[in-house]
């Protein structure tokens, strides 16, 4: 134990070093700026996979591989390409001249430049300072529940610990100059997944015999599970069933695709020096990205086999019903104990990145994008509204992860993720590839996703419907319409509305100027 | 296949190693593609001096 304390102690001095140096380094290099700025692929595909991958992932949506079995994996599959591969290939290399030639410096900036319209640009500011928490909360429970299981602490103690240790990390200079922590942060995890997975091939007799223990226990599925749809953890869930809507669109669907539209992974592009380091960066990031949730969309579905083979439960009995603690359980339970400790400190280091980049964009977004170019408040407001933006974001996370129930990271995760893509994907693709894309057509696009988005997660989606309790109260009905489209996600209905409002408004008005699109598309 | 109880679970599985190969093949084909900056270089000073005033703000 106190050499545990000793490792995580020793781990964080590094971490707080490390990102009191890049803020220095930062600050000096404003004299010779390009050089001062070249970041190295391995570095920026680190960065960028340790913000795009986190505890939600690998806590939350590994502990929902361990509920809904193998399933889960095309996430990965969606993760790897369209997360990395359409994302640095396509839209990373355009939304980095974008950001040039435009003089954009966050996502919301780059569409309202792109679309001359401060509105977009205060909307989209408000809507990521809003909502982001919820996500960052995601991250948050993540950490707070390993820490609880590893630690023995009770879950609040341990989420308010750690948001202390994060607070004074952000303090020192943590959100400036991340990207090598970051880096070392994301070689860390990649290491201990590494030996996480083949450390529970190992114990199930090898890859494929690992399969087919999983396979033959099918039978053990609950009955709860077995009449939503689930036909083990080998299998797909039953086609049209409750459990087959969740699984592909919720979290394969709704996560897969809302990744190309989140705020705090599009700024990462803007400061890639050259198309050659987004290219590099593909290789690294396909690899790391396998390693991350390829690996706990595996083991968590295997911790059944392990569990059952050690202790006669599957994994949802030994973590008494809270998904969120499936993945702690095991690493503690299974793992030998030196494992559990670098594991920890692999999870801090994720959480810390994720977070950091999450509080970064949350000020950004109220002190930048609402406050000075949305109001054009400018004369220093716009520092105090940066810095207080950072303030309220990590309050409002530690607030959610306080007030959110058990089982729900890979929600609040989806949720957020599912909330970007309906509102800015393709207002964003637009920007990037369609000259003919309008400002209204922008708008109608943004917002008409934005409220598709809500209306049918307060009124249809039965989850969030019977949480909120909104349409029980209008109509007396829990949600408006009954099964299949009460499990449907709302990005099903959702983004398909924003993409026809986006082509049909933007066609049905007049074209931007020439001159503005050729600023617009001048390097692309 | 491979020990999965259908062939679309399995598929997801192959796939998601056949795009990290894919994203492999690509990184090492364009590895030197693109290394030059076609944009104007002044410019870029502008937005790298914007880009450190923004950070500045951060606590």
């Amino acid at each position: 134990m106190v050499l545990n304390v000793i490792l995580v102690l020793l781990y964080l001095i590094v971490i707080f070093y490390l990102g009191y140096k890049g803020w220095r380094e930062t600050r000096t290099a404003s004299d010779y700026m390009i050089a001062g700025r070249e970041i190295n692929p391995y570095v920026m595909a680190m960065s960028y996979g340790a913000t795009f991958i986190s505890t939600s992932a690998i806590i939350g949506f590994g502990g929902a591989a361990a509920l809904f079995g193998f399933s889960v994996i095309w996430l990965t599959f969606l993760n790897i390409f369209v997360g990395i591969f359409i994302a640095f290939a396509f839209f990373g290399k355009r939304t980095r001249k974008m950001g040039r030639s435009l003089d954009a410096h966050t996502f919301p900036e780059i569409l309202g430049i792109r679309y001359k319209s401060k509105f977009i640009q205060g909307f989209s500011g408000l809507v990521i300072f809003v909502f982001l928490p919820v996500y960052a909360a995601a991250v948050l429970i993540g950490i707070s529940r390993f820490i609880e299981v590893y630690l023995n602490i009770p879950y609040w103690a341990g989420l308010l610990g750690f948001s202390v240790i994060l607070a004074l990390y952000v303090i020192w200079g943590g959100l400036k100059g991340v990207m090598y922590t970051d880096a070392l942060q994301g070689t860390l995890m990649f290491i201990m997944m590494v030996i996480l997975v083949a450390f529970t091939y190992s114990q199930l007799g090898g890859v494929f015999k690992a399969h087919q223990t999983l396979t033959s226990m099918a039978n053990l599925v609950p009955a709860k599970l077995k009449a939503l749809g689930h036909m083990g953890w080998t299998a797909s869930p039953k086609s049209g069933s409750p459990l087959w809507w969740i699984v592909y669109s919720t979290i394969v669907y709704g996560v897969g695709i809302g990744v190309l539209a989140q705020p705090q992974l599009a700024v990462r592009f803007m400061t890639v020096k050259n198309d050659a380091s987004l290219n590099r960066a593909v290789l690294v990031g396909g690899v790391f990205i396998l390693a991350m949730t390829g690996i706990a969309f595996t083991v968590g579905p295997l911790s059944n086999a392990v569990f059952f083979q050690k202790f006669g439960k599957i994994s949802i009995a030994m973590a008494k019903g809270n998904i969120d603690k499936i993945i702690p359980i095991y690493i503690e339970k299974i793992m030998p104990s030196w494992f559990a400790t670098l594991f920890l400190l692999a999870m801090l280091a994720a959480a810390m990145s994720t977070l950091s980049s999450q509080y970064h964009v949350g000020g950004t977004s109220l002190g930048r994008d609402f406050y000075e170019k949305s109001l054009g408040k400018t004369g220093g407001g716009e520092i105090m509204a940066t810095r207080f933006g950072v303030g309220l974001t990590i309050l409002f996370t530690i607030g959610w992860g306080l007030f959110l129930p058990p089982s729900i990271i890979a929600i609040a995760t989806a949720f957020f993720f599912g909330l970007c893509s309906s509102t800015f994907l393709p207002m964003y693709f637009s920007a990037l590839y369609w000259k003919r894309a309008t400002r209204a057509g922008a708008i109608t696009s943004m917002v008409g996703g934005f409220i598709a988005s809500f209306f049918w997660l307060i009124f249809i989606h039965k989850k969030e419907a019977a949480a909120i309790g909104l349409c029980k109260a209008l109509t007396g009905k829990v949600t408006l319409l009954g099964f299949p489209w009460n499990v449907v996600d709302p990005n099903v209905i959702a983004l398909p509305i924003s993409i026809i409002l986006m082509i049909v408004v933007s066609l049905a008005t007049s074209k931007m100027d020439e001159e503005h699109l050729e600023r617009c598309f001048e390097w692309t | 296949m491979f020990g999965f109880a259908d062939s679309l679970t399995a598929w997801g599985y192959i796939l998601s190693i056949l795009a990290t190969i894919l994203c492999i093949i690509y990184g090492l084909v364009n590895w030197n593609k693109g290394t030059e900056i076609e944009e104007d270089y002044r410019r870029i000073v502008e937005w790298e001096r914007e880009e450190i005033e923004v950070e500045e703000r951060l606590p």
